[in-house]
């Protein structure tokens, strides 16, 4: 375990910085410039050389992504060129908010995908199983954005079961949080749902049809206990590695998910620090991003250990 | 002595693409309580379609059955698929060929005996650990009160399949299926479990159908023998008499193919060809196009016939005096 947790903190290191070099790189090459933004409609040249100047915009690129770097790595995300916010605190505010929509969306995609994958598994080749597999097929294809669409159109507008757009802490107020979080989670979590669907009935599928699960049943056990405890566990390996492809997903597809629901969370956040070009906070949010993706696969690294005693 | 176990006339139906095929015909066999009955074959001869057809663990899907398996009074084949269940590992258990496969590998070996313990016992945790320590005490798994917390990837293939009996043993069944127990084992481990096999089955009056292409597993452990071929019994009778006296020329072909140290200096013997497919049975004698003594009159469908306590489906058997283990053997 010991060693799992130094071999990724090693690797932590070549991915941060690839990943920050990499997106610093594409603003650097994104037209437009946020000192004439900044400067307001009637700015002379010499006032945005300025503004230039003071954000070390006027400076070559590899020493800017260079000040960056060495401050970042003091624990500096310095501050936003365009509202002077902190990088920090703008993420301290946004975050919370996209990780209880990716929360919503995971436990949606894992319950709906488990128990689809179960029963299309255990009848595998039957209408049943056709019926749920066409099902995840058109959960995988259907874009996250039109779902939104329908959904807000069906159960916001149309019978005001749910609110449409905005969010609510989970901590302030947990009720309303968990009624302003059902649409946008169904909408972000429903192609994770078919995806852990089509893998779960695949790997199940494999696992039913095994000498030991024979075993199991010529010694005299519940199919329930059969498929729920035994089947489900040996599937746990190949389970948690979707789960976990899943959050990287979903953090990805929450921009798009925030964008319809008026949810301001990292999505808004990071779109529109792109189009300003506001590199510190695009900066700031790929770290925080990169953290996430590196805790979740080190988390399902242990999951194996504690699934699968050969793996200890 | 009465039956502990009762098949009449089984038969085994596969459905396949190319339609319905026929794995097992008509096949009887009778197991005493305390007694050790083999049933051996080459591969493909139906021997574990049998097995599987009994324990009813065959896919309901793509096969069917016909015939029936009686434990008492009660008919494994007709029995509702939920008492069914509850029958399987405390009426009548089965073990496996490979004991690393057989058993889960992601739960530790006491929990795997605990479970089958209280899916048919209303007993607590700890009666159902305790009981599981002792039964692993019975197969002879040495320092069984450590060794409930291994999970089987840590134990041997010979210790493996002593928690596999232990398992299929815990609740005392009345009959006990080895399909190939101890084929995947070494030569001495081999022996090891088939003695214990044989212990528990004489300690608690177990009855045992046990499996195998080996005739010296048969000759070792068991006191009859029921000769399988391309889905059909061939040959019943006592071990003796086979080994001795076979009167199948598929039963002597087995006895032939025995490797033995007398006959060191000659080539192995096989039995030519293979079984057939079960789309392509030959109408006759099943065995005919195999056999060095088959005759026009083989090629009509064989009866088994009844003589003497001993059964044999062949129509030439009279008339042949065919090779036995002794043959082999310089006089």
């Amino acid at each position: 375990m010991r060693r799992l947790l130094l071999e990724r903190a090693v690797w932590l290191v070549p991915t941060l910085l690839l990943a920050t070099f990499g997106v610093f790189w594409l603003i650097h090459l994104a037209p437009g410039d946020p000192a004439i933004t900044l400067a307001g409609e009637n700015a002379t040249a010499r006032q945005i050389a300025a503004i230039r100047h003071e954000l070390g915009l006027d400076q070559p690129f590899l020493l800017q992504y260079w000040h960056w770097l060495t401050h970042a790595w003091r624990g500096n995300l310095g501050t936003s060129l365009n509202t002077r916010e902190g990088v920090a605190g703008a993420i301290g505010h946004a975050l919370p908010v996209t990780l209880q929509l990716v929360l919503g969306g995971l436990l949606l995609a894992a319950v709906l995908g488990t128990i689809a994958g179960i029963v299309s598994a255990r009848r595998a080749g039957t209408s049943t199983d056709a019926a749920v597999s066409t099902l995840a097929s058109a959960g995988a294809a259907i874009p996250s954005f039109w779902l939104g669409l329908v959904l807000i159109s069906m159960f916001a507008l149309g019978t005001h079961w749910f609110p449409a757009t905005g969010s609510v802490a989970l901590t302030s107020n947990p009720g309303q949080a968990l009624r302003h979080l059902v649409l946008p989670s169904i909408a972000l979590g429903v192609s994770g749902a078919a995806e852990i669907a089509r893998q779960l009935r695949a790997v199940l599928i494999d696992i039913l049809g095994s000498d030991h699960i024979r075993t199991l049943r010529a010694k005299g056990l519940s199919e329930r206990r059969i498929v729920w405890l035994h089947a489900l566990k040996g599937a746990a390996v190949p389970l948690m590695t979707i789960v976990g492809l899943q959050v990287s997903r979903f953090l990805g597809a929450a921009v798009v998910v925030e964008a319809v629901f008026g949810i301001s969370g990292i999505g808004s956040l990071v779109v529109g620090a792109a189009q300003n070009h506001d590199y510190p906070v695009v900066e700031g949010v790929v770290v925080v991003m990169a953290l996430i993706v590196i805790v979740v696969n080190f988390a399902v690294d242990v999951s194996y250990r504690i699934f699968d005693p050969r793996i200890r | 002595m009465a039956a502990a176990l009762e098949v009449r006339n089984l038969s085994v139906y596969f459905q396949t693409p190319e339609g319905e095929v026929q794995a097992v015909r008509d096949l009887s066999l009778t197991v005493a309580a305390g007694e050790i009955v083999g049933l051996v074959g080459e591969s493909g001869s139906g021997k574990s379609v049998t097995a599987l057809a009994i324990m009813g663990l065959l896919p309901p899907s793509v096969s069917r059955t016909s015939g029936s398996a009686l434990l008492g009074d009660r008919d494994l084949l007709a029995l509702a698929p939920d008492r069914l269940v509850k029958a399987r590992g405390r009426d009548i258990s089965m073990i496996f060929q490979e004991p690393m496969t057989a058993l889960d590998p992601l739960f530790r070996i006491g929990d795997q005996i605990t479970e089958t313990v209280r899916a048919h016992h209303r007993v607590s945790r700890r009666a159902a650990a305790d009981r599981a320590i002792r039964i692993l005490t019975d197969v002879g798994l040495p320092d069984p009160a450590a060794r409930v917390r291994a999970y089987p990837h840590q134990l041997s293939g010979g210790m493996r399949q002593r928690v596999m009996i232990a398992i299929a043993l815990v609740s005392e069944p009345a009959v006990l299926i080895a399909d190939e127990p101890t084929t995947s084992l070494d030569v001495t481990v081999q022996a090891q479990i088939l003695g214990l096999l044989a212990e528990l089955s004489r300690a608690h009056g177990t009855a045992v159908v046990l499996i195998t292409h080996d005739l010296g597993v048969v000759a070792e452990t068991c006191s009859r023998v029921h000769t399988m071929y391309a889905g059909e019994i061939v040959e019943e009778c006592s071990v003796d008499e086979a080994l001795l006296a076979p009167k199948h020329p598929y039963t002597s072909g087995l006895i032939q193919a025995i490797p033995r140290a007398e006959k060191r200096r000659q080539p192995l013997y096989s039995i030519p060809g293979r079984v057939p497919p079960l789309t392509a049975m030959p109408s006759g004698c099943r065995f005919e196009p195999r056999c060095e003594h088959a005759s026009e009159s083989c090629r009509a469908a064989q009866p088994l016939e009844r003589r003497d306590g001993r059964a044999v489906r062949c129509g030439r058997h009279g008339e042949l005096t065919l090779p036995g283990a002794a043959s082999g053997v310089d006089q």
